[in-house]
């Protein structure tokens, strides 16, 4: 370690990783998640890890911001050892669990969740508008977690967690309707939005038993919709009628 | 064709009766990164990566689906796994490496 070298630290769900940047100014993107530290970093940005990651934003950026996004790839791969993942969606908690809305970018998950607020106003509260943290509590529960990442609007707050109730799998199309698919239906699309992309065969292995274990317990929806606020109600009373059958 | 194998970085995941295969940081310099693939075909991924040659796939077969006519199912299995050789998913055994 040279003696410039400043070590930040990043909790993730109680799970915390120590970083060391290339560019001075990339603390400042992580907001209030990080903090300067002591003591060996996990995570060393270099140049050639970030020439790897430069796919991830569209075009010219700063230095800075390239590396918050690189990082944002190399601690989702990093997270597979410790058995969590990032997903790619906006998380929100609504009658005690949190709800992941999943979509290729573009398909309009954030103009989902404002339809969301727009019905349920302070119903409901965000965990993180774009990469959400998922982890496994001893006995298998899974927990969506915040994460620096959080999209344009910049949705999330740290230390912001509840258990998963479900996933919303969302696509385009000229009418509004929502069902629940099989685990085995889900399995392909759910795997394309982690962010998490593994390297070797040990981590592909590892991302598909984070997936099974993930739909060993957890409903999933296909909602085809126009954006508007009648398919976010029509989402909101199909898991309203999911969780009162749940709930006996 | 001789006996074929898969190419190294390439995995086949059993998720919820789903069947992905997914290639690994170099095996995505040459393949997509996620293939989902039906049943059948993962009978033939696994058949392959235990060793079996084309003709030993479609005695497997011909028992699994009681199927008669062994010169069709032959033909497509022949037609299937150079496809899945053209995109770079397997690759021949050399006498060497056997």
């Amino acid at each position: 370690m040279s003696q410039e070298e400043k070590v930040y630290s990043l909790e993730l769900d109680g799970y915390v990783i120590h970083y060391s940047f290339l560019f001075p100014g990339t603390y400042k993107l992580f907001g209030k998640y990080i903090r300067e530290c002591e003591g060996p970093c996990d995570i060393r940005m270099t140049h050639e890890l970030l020439e790897e990651c430069r796919w991830i934003v569209a075009e010219e950026v700063p230095d800075e911001y390239l590396e918050f996004h690189a990082l944002m790839l190399v601690t989702a791969k990093y997270l597979l050892s410790a058995d969590r993942a990032i997903i790619h969606g906006v998380s929100f908690i609504w009658k005690e669990k949190a709800w992941i809305i999943t979509a290729p970018s573009g398909t309009g998950k954030t103009t989902q969740y404002r339809n969301w607020r727009s019905l349920l106003g302070k119903g409901i509260q965000v965990i993180n508008g774009d990469k959400s943290v998922l982890s496994f509590s001893d006995d298998g529960r899974v927990f969506v977690s915040s994460s620096p990442w959080q999209g344009k609007e910049r949705y999330g707050r740290p230390g912001f967690s509840a258990e998963l109730g479900g996933i919303i799998l969302l696509e385009k199309g000229d009418h509004n309707e929502i069902r629940q698919l099989t685990a085995k239906e889900a399995v392909r699309s759910l795997f394309v939005e982690f962010i998490s992309i593994p390297d070797t065969p040990e981590q592909i292995r590892i991302l598909g038993n984070i997936l099974e274990r993930i739909l060993d317990r957890t409903p999933v929806w296909k909602l085809t919709n126009l954006g508007d606020l009648d398919s976010a109600k029509l989402t909101k009373d199909t898991l309203s009628a999911y969780l009162e059958v749940q709930h006996g | 064709m001789g006996k074929m194998k898969f190419k190294d970085g390439i995995i086949l995941l059993h998720i919820h009766d789903a069947y992905l295969v997914v290639s690994d940081k170099e095996a995505r310099k040459t393949t997509p990164y996620i293939r989902e693939i039906n049943d059948t075909a993962a009978m033939i991924w696994q058949l392959l990566e235990q060793g079996y040659n084309v003709e030993e796939i479609t005695d497997h077969m011909m028992k699994e689906y009681d199927i008669e006519e062994r010169s069709r199912l032959e033909e497509d299995l022949r037609i299937y796994i150079r496809e899945m050789k053209e995109n770079g998913y397997l690759i021949e055994v050399k006498n060497d490496d056997l």
